[in-house]
Order: structure tokens, then sequence, then C-alpha cells
């Protein structure tokens, strides 16, 4: 298992090279001026004269080949050092102390939401396959798969301010500061969130347990006389979910993208309101920092999730 | 029998999810925290702050005529990105903020927002020649920290605001820029642009005279930093902002920062020190980084916020705010304010038919245009009623000309039956240079592909065809800037909206009527030698009178030679600050958005008849339904 664990770790090192690369890249070819947005700032009616351009680019190290930028960067971030803010003058990781443990916190209350719903729900939807439970909760399903995760948000906001003259209070607090105002303000953008995801694995987790409840194993274990809780809880489910945790592993990431916005909605102050400005503004180190930062969290997700199958299945083992 | 008891055990786990959510909606900790009016440090209620005997420039008292309620904090929403003058220069609203904590040499009167009154200046001089200005400052400036503030702090955060580096986007405010003899940065010395010559007195030098530099000053750019924190960032020998975590945001503002959390939330505490007595009357107010709209509108909704701060990224529709008038009647307020800048359809002289400049033809056309455009149509259609017009310079400066005067000019009448006269005469124009319903005068209307300059420009384009003109438009593809057209001149006519921060005839001159070489965006590349030549004569004198004269004389070549065509200015219902419940504004402009004279009115609301008269649901213009 060490060894697995090991090998898997050492992959990081060149998946992220890659991850780092390819986003270097793909920023540098956007269109867009960083350079005009700072001579402007935020004015389009400014006159930006060439001499300006150069001036500044040349400030921001632009000027140098792309090459001679990307290994300046990546120098810098073996160094924990991901440069200044090309807009702000501040250094990138002091977002990414404040930011980066907000995001998490509102990842990780989705990413539990989402289990604690989906996967009974996927289970009672099987077990009364076909009648009215599994139709209820099918067409729950769909409705996350069909309602992007901002619009659930936004109707979330306007149906509370609306109609209940509430909003959960803004900012944030960390959840060991203030479990209960922590909960009120992480709880709808956890749901905004994760509606959609939960249909998803909701579905997966339906589909399963279909399809192992026709198992001979499952009639072996009924015949044996075990309590229907056992067959479904320690028998079906735990096969079942083998797909169902792969599919989480993918969830995440989605759901750290996902907050990007949503945090907007609900004025968390997170890294998804400093990368969405950061990538209109084209504001390279932050979102090259942010970016690589969700790429190894998503890596490091799907770790634990390989690291899993062995608890779920004793079958399985990694050497 | 087993499968339902689970079904049972399944069903009670998503109970309990949906009740603990339905416990975070109570809400109980603090429901709605609607300001509260404490019974306050009651300040030195109504004696009048001692006002500057600022030259030329009587100062108003702040108005006493009613009784304002102490105390309260105000909760806003806007964003809270950062507290460096050219970091936010795009978004006026985000000078709340700034304007909370530090104040301004001289400035724009906060009760007539147009004459210009001391602020840490008690009174200032300018020389004959125009070229130096002594500022005297106040004996009892303290700051945040305790420190009293003479000549030498004051002289010093002007001075690093002239030196800024060049790309920095306040290099762009010109009085401090172009108005400076030298940009040292090292700091004021003798003999340089600016000089210290005593306690509490200071002079600026400026190249030659520029008689708009007060105006300049005065805007809500010009806010007077810590000496003390720009000389440390001056000795550490790179360019930072200011560094609210090292405690150097220290002002002389009325409100003292006292917590600064980056894109989240800064509080503002009442400073008791202010230099002027009595002022604030609010213990302070909260800014919340809340960047979308629909969650701005949400938090009055809830009772989380007050109002919020217009941003440049979005404008509601009446109809998005109208179930907050619903919910709050009388106590919720959206103040039409003054937004101070241009519209116009600038005018092609490259080519025909609207040039080349002197060409008669051309310049029959573009009378022709000037008479027939109703302006008057356009501010119904497009602005809903709300916009106002707007002349070769805005009708405020009536120094120049009264807004009735204005209106008597050709093109602008707003009777009915004038300004039929008016367009028959546009056509009887027409008629005589040969075009006619059969034989339309074609031209290229450049526009983007959707606002309200698109709006107009299609409205214009159904105008037009009523004086025999096709106009035909051109759409940039894809969304595209309308620039590189404009730029080349491929247009005829192109409609231009401009926003200003500079009350002074000046800025119109400097964005629309100089040469484009001059950073202007005079696109239609229009050149008069007489008009250059007094403007260059206006700019050297200080007499409002006699520089009026010569704008005069400058407006009637515009007139003449038509460069552009005056068009409205959608006066919209929100900059700044403007939707607001429980607290009375002062009146708008973006020259202040100082919560410096505001007070919370939550109990014994007596709005200002200003206000009452601005708002836009009293209006009658706008239906409530």
């Amino acid at each position: 298992m060490r060894t697995y664990i090991i090998k898997r770790l050492l992959l990081f090192i060149p998946t992220i090279i890659f991850v780092s690369m390819a986003l270097f890249a793909i920023l540098r070819i956007l269109p867009g001026d960083v350079a005009a947005v700072i001579i402007q700032a935020g004015d389009p009616e400014v006159t930006i004269t060439e001499e300006e351009r150069l001036r500044v680019t040349e400030q921001l190290g632009l000027d140098k080949p792309i090459y001679v930028q990307y290994f300046d960067w990546i120098w810098g971030v073996l160094r924990f050092d991901m440069g200044d803010s090309f807009l702000l003058n501040r250094p990138v990781i002091e977002f990414v102390k404040n930011q980066v443990p907000v995001t998490l916190q509102v990842a990780f209350f989705s990413a539990i939401l989402v289990s604690i719903v989906s996967i009974p729900i996927g289970v009672l939807a099987a077990v009364y396959q076909d009648r009215w439970p599994d139709y209820f909760l099918r067409g729950f399903a769909i409705v996350g798969l069909a309602m992007p995760s901002f619009f659930i948000a936004l109707l979330t906001v306007l149906i509370l301010s609306r109609y209940f003259h509430w909003l959960p209070p803004f900012g944030f607090v960390h959840m060991w500061e203030n479990p209960w105002v922590s909960f009120q303000q992480l709880i709808f953008p956890a749901l905004a969130i994760g509606f959609h995801s939960s249909g998803t694995m909701m579905r997966m987790t339906r589909a399963q347990m279909l399809e192992v409840m026709r198992d001979d194993y499952i009639r072996t274990a009924r015949a044996k006389g075990l309590a229907e809780r056992t067959v479904i809880i320690k028998h079906a489910l735990r096969n079942a979910l083998l797909p169902v945790v792969t599919l989480f592993g993918f969830q995440v990431a989605f759901l750290l993208g996902g907050t990007v916005v949503i945090e907007i909605i609900f004025a968390i102050p997170g890294m998804g309101q400093q990368l969405i400005e950061a990538t209109l503004l084209r504001d390279f180190p932050i979102v090259q920092t942010y970016v690589l930062y969700i790429a190894i969290i998503a890596m490091t997700v799907n770790l634990l999730v390989d690291l899993t199958y062995a608890w779920l299945d004793p079958r399985i083992q990694y050497s | 029998m087993s499968s339902k008891i689970r079904f049972k055990s399944l069903v009670g786990l998503a109970l309990a999810v949906g009740l603990l959510w339905s416990l975070a909606c109570s809400g109980a900790e603090e429901a709605t925290p609607t300001p509260t009016a404490t019974t306050a440090p009651a300040p030195q209620a109504t004696t009048a702050a001692p006002e500057p005997a600022a030259t030329n420039t009587p100062t108003p008292e702040p108005d006493t005529s009613m009784d304002p309620k102490y105390g309260g904090i105000i909760q806003l929403t806007d964003t809270v990105r950062s507290l460096d003058i050219g970091t936010v220069a795009g978004n006026p609203g985000e000078y709340n903020q700034m304007q909370g904590w530090m104040s301004q040499l001289i400035r724009v009167n906060l009760s007539d927002r147009k004459t210009i009154e001391g602020d840490l200046a008690e009174s200032w001089t300018v020389s004959d020649d125009g070229t130096e200005y002594t500022f005297k400052l106040r004996d009892n400036l303290i700051d945040h920290s305790g420190k009293r503030w003479t000549a030498d702090d004051v002289a010093y955060a002007v001075w690093k605001i002239i030196a800024r580096p060049v790309d920095d986007p306040l290099r762009r405010i010109l009085c401090w820029e172009q108005g400076a003899a030298e940009a040292d940065p090292n700091g004021p010395a003798a003999g340089t642009a600016v000089e210290i010559t005593g306690e509490l007195e200071f002079v600026v030098r400026t190249h030659s005279p520029i008689a708009w530099y007060p105006a300049c000053m005065a805007q809500h750019f010009s806010l007077i930093g810590p000496g003390d924190g720009y000389r440390k960032i001056v000795a550490e020998g790179e360019f930072r902002e200011l560094s609210p975590e090292d405690g150097e945001l220290i002002g002389t503002g009325p409100f003292t920062v006292k917590e600064y959390d980056r894109g989240s939330k800064i509080v503002f505490e009442r400073f008791d020190n202010f230099f002027r007595d009595g002022l604030p009357y609010i213990d302070g107010f909260e800014i919340t980084h809340v960047p979308e709209l629909a969650t701005k509108i949400a938090a009055v909704a809830a009772g989380r916020s007050e109002g919020w701060i217009y941003g440049p990224c979005c404008q509601p529709n009446l109809s998005d705010i109208a179930p907050l008038k619903r919910q709050y009647g009388e106590e919720f307020v959206v103040p039409q304010s003054f937004a101070f800048g241009t519209a116009s359809y600038i005018v092609n002289m490259q080519r025909p038919p609207f040039g080349p400049q002197d060409d008669p033809t051309a310049r029959q056309l573009r009378k022709a245009v000037q008479l027939h455009i109703d302006r008057l149509v356009e501010n119904e259609l497009i602005y809903e009623g709300l916009g106002f017009q707007i002349f070769f310079y805005y009708c405020g400066f009536d120094w120049i000309h009264s807004c009735d005067e204005w209106l008597a000019f050709p093109g602008h009448a707003e009777d009915e039956m004038k300004k039929e006269e008016e367009r028959q005469e546009a056509r009887d124009i027409m008629t005589s240079l040969g075009y006619g319903p059969d034989n339309m005068l074609e031209i290229e209307l450049l526009t983007a592909e959707s606002g309200s300059g698109r709006r107009g420009s299609e409205l214009l384009q159904e105008e037009l065809k009523d004086m025999y003109i096709e106009a035909k438009l051109r759409v940039p593809p894809g969304g595209e800037s309308v620039y590189d057209d404009q730029f080349a001149g491929r247009f005829d006519l192109v409609y231009d909206v401009s926003g200003y921060g500079l009350e002074d005839p000046v800025i119109f001159d400097q964005n629309k009527y100089l040469p484009l070489e001059d950073g202007s965006e005079n696109y239609g590349r229009w050149v008069n030698q007489d008009w250059m030549r007094l403007y260059e004569q206006q700019l050297t004198v200080s007499d409002q009178a006699e520089r009026g004269a010569i704008y005069r004389d400058m407006v009637e070549i515009l007139f003449e030679d038509l460069p552009i065509l005056p068009m409205n200015r959608f006066r919209p219902p929100h900059p700044y600050m403007a939707y607001v419940r429980n607290w009375t504004p002062k009146r708008l402009h973006a020259s202040s958005a100082s919560l410096e004279q505001v007070w919370l009115t939550p109990d014994d609301r007596k709005p200002w008849p200003e206000q009452a008269a601005t708002d836009i649901f009293d209006t009658g213009l706008y239906e409530l339904k």
C-alpha cells in the first residue's frame, strides 16, 4: 500500500507539470491585454499609448519569452512565492491563505451534503423501484440535473429575501469559530452547488443498487434469513458504492469549480470571486495559482478515492 | 415490513436534514439588523462647523433646518477591493470607502454640489499670474492616530499624489500630473512644485496658469492620505498601497477604519476628533463585499443592508427595485441623481456628407440634422423620461449660459410648436439641397451591438427618414467595440457617451473638442483655430465672469461648426449610493460620496424637500405596479 501511495504521489509531479504548462500557455493565448486593463483602470474611455503599454508590459515581465516567464513562475511556486497580483500589487500567497480555506470549507460542506442526501435517496429509489417514492426521487434528481448551480443559487437568494425577508449572514465565519453562523452561511451555497451533483450521484447509486440487488449473493443473503437492512446496507450498498465513490471523486472537482460562481451570489469571500475577476482582467499570477491549487486538490481527492476502494472491497489490493 | 422500517428511517434522515435547513433559515441570532438609532454620542448638534473663508467661494453652512438623528450604523453593500485611489479609480462607488477615512484639500460643497469649499484647507489664494496656489490649513487637524497635522504632512501627501508612478492610473488625474511644475520623488522642497511656507501653509506651483485647477483639486479623486505612510513607502523604494494590515490607513476623515478585510468587509467608526464640529452624525458604516446585483437587492429586502452603492457592473431596472419600494414604502428612497458627463453623436468631418468641415453643403446638412433631432423624444423613449439635455457644455455652468439660454439655441427647443418649426426648417434645407422622399441622402450610423447607444441610434435612424436621410447602421461584428471604426473614421455619425469626474467645462474640451492627438475623443477630427485660440485663452483666466465670456464665444463657434450633436444624458436613479432605506442622503453626486453629513431617520423621518422631489417613485414617471 505504501509503495502504491508513493508511486501515486510521484505521478503527481508530471501531472502538475503538464497542468501548469497547459494553464500557462492557455492564459497567454487568450485575447486581451492586462497592460491595457491596468492603464485604463476600469475606464474603457481612456486612450492607451503604445509607449505606456510597452512600459507596463515590461514592468510585469510579460515582454520576456514565454518559456522564461514559465520557469520564473514555476521556480517561484517551488519556493512558495506565487508572485504578485498584477492588478492589486499584493502577493498572491496572501489571497491564497485567506480565500482557499473558505472555498475548501464550502466545497467540503457541499460534498458532505451531496453524500448524505444522494446515497440514501438513491438506495431508497432502488428499494422502491417503480413505485411512488422512486418516481418522486427520480424526478428530484432530474430537476437537480436540469438546473445549473448558479440558477439554483439565484433562486434561493430571491426566495429567501422576497418571501422570508431573510438572507444568510454575509462574510464568512469558520466552523470552529461559530458553528451556528457558519452553518447558516454554508448550508444554502452548499445546497445550490450540491443539488446538481446530488442528482448525478443519486441516479448512479440507484442504478448500481438495482444491478447488485439482482445478484445471486443478495438472494443467498435473503435466503439465509438476514434482516433486510443488513442485506441492503451491508451486502448490496457496499458493493454498489464502488462506482459511486469514483463518481464522487470527479464531483469534488466539479464542486470546487461550482463554488466560483456561487461564492459571488452568496457574497462568500472565497477564491471564486477573485478567480473570476482575475480571469476576466487577465491577472495571470492569481489564475495560475488558483487553478494549480484546484488541480492538486482534485488529484489528492482522486487518490483518496482510489484508496477507499480497498476499504470498500477487500479483494482490491494495492501493491 | 423491515424494508418499510428502513424506508421510515431514511425518510427520517431526510427530514432531519430538512429541519436543519429550515433552522438555518430562521436566523435566530440576528434577524434583520436594521439600523438602530442610538441615543448617540450627541455631538454639538447644530452648531455649524467653522467653514473656511475660501477665496471667491462663500461656504454654505450645513443644512440645519432638519433635526438630524444621531448615532446608528449604516450597512451598505459594494465591492471591497482596495483602499488605493488608483486601484479603485474605475469605480466611483468605492470612493465612499476612501472618503470615509480621508479628507480632501478642497472639495465640492456637499450641500449645493456646485461651489468649492475648503476641506483640510481653511482658505486658499491664487497668485496674480495664476501659477501659485497658497493653501492655509485649519489648525485643528488631528489624524486618527491622534497626531496633529501640519503643512508638512499635507504637503507631503499632495506631493506623493503628484509623484505617483507614471504607469499608475491616477496619473490621469490631470490636476496633479499636468499641473505640477516638477515631480521630484524626494518630496516637497523649496523651489519645486510644492513648497512649505509655514506651519500651516504651503504653496503649489503649476507650469502655467490653469483656470480649472481648483475644480480639479476639488474632485473626489484628490484625497489626502497620510504623509507618514507615504514616507514609509518611499523609504522602502517600491510603490505599494497603504497597508490596512499594518495600520497605515491613518487619515483625517470623519470615520476611522476599524476593520478591513479585503474582498469581504470594511467597517468604519465615527472619529470623535474630526475637524468639523458635530460631524459625522452617524456612529459608523459598514460595507460588505457583494458583487452581485441580485444579492445587493436581496440584502435590502432581507434587512441585511440599508442600500447599496452603484458599481460599474450593473444597473438595475426600476422594475427590479420596485418590490423594495412596495416592501418599505416611504422608508425606501430612490433618489434621481445627477450623472455628470456628456452624450452626443460625433459628426465625421473627414468625409462627405458631413465634411469637409468648411464645405457649405456639409455645413447645411449638419445644421439640418441638429435642428431636426427631437431630444425630448429620445428622452421619453430611451430613458423613460429620466434623461436631461446636454448641450456643448453642461447647463449647470450658468456662468457660461443658463439652462434656459441653452434651450434657446437651435435644435434644443422643448416647446412642441417651436420644435415642429425647427423640423420643418430642417426639411426645407434638405429640399433646397436636392433631397426628398425619392432621393434620400445615405449615411453610415456607427453603433454598438446593444445598449442605450444602439437603441438611440435606431431611434435616430427612424427620425432621419423624416428629413430624407437613410441612415444605415454599421455594427461591428461579434460584439466588438466601435473604437476601431471610430478611430479610423469609418462612420458619418457615431453615438458617444462619457461620464466625467471634473466639474469644469474644460473636461468637455479635453474629451470632445481638442485634437485627437491630445488624447481627446474627437473622432470626427474637427479642428477650428479660432476655437483653439479661445480655449488656450480661457485656461489662463481665473476670473469666472471673464472666463464665461470667452466660453460664450467658444459656444458660438461650436454651434456654427457642429462637431457633435448633443443629446440626452441619462440621469440615473442609482449612481454612487442611491438606494437607501432609513437614512437621509445628501443630494448625490460623483464629486463626493462622503457620508459625513448623513443621518439616520428610522423613527422620525423628515426627508429633505430635494430628496422627496427626486425620489424616482414620486415623480410620476414610473408607475409602481
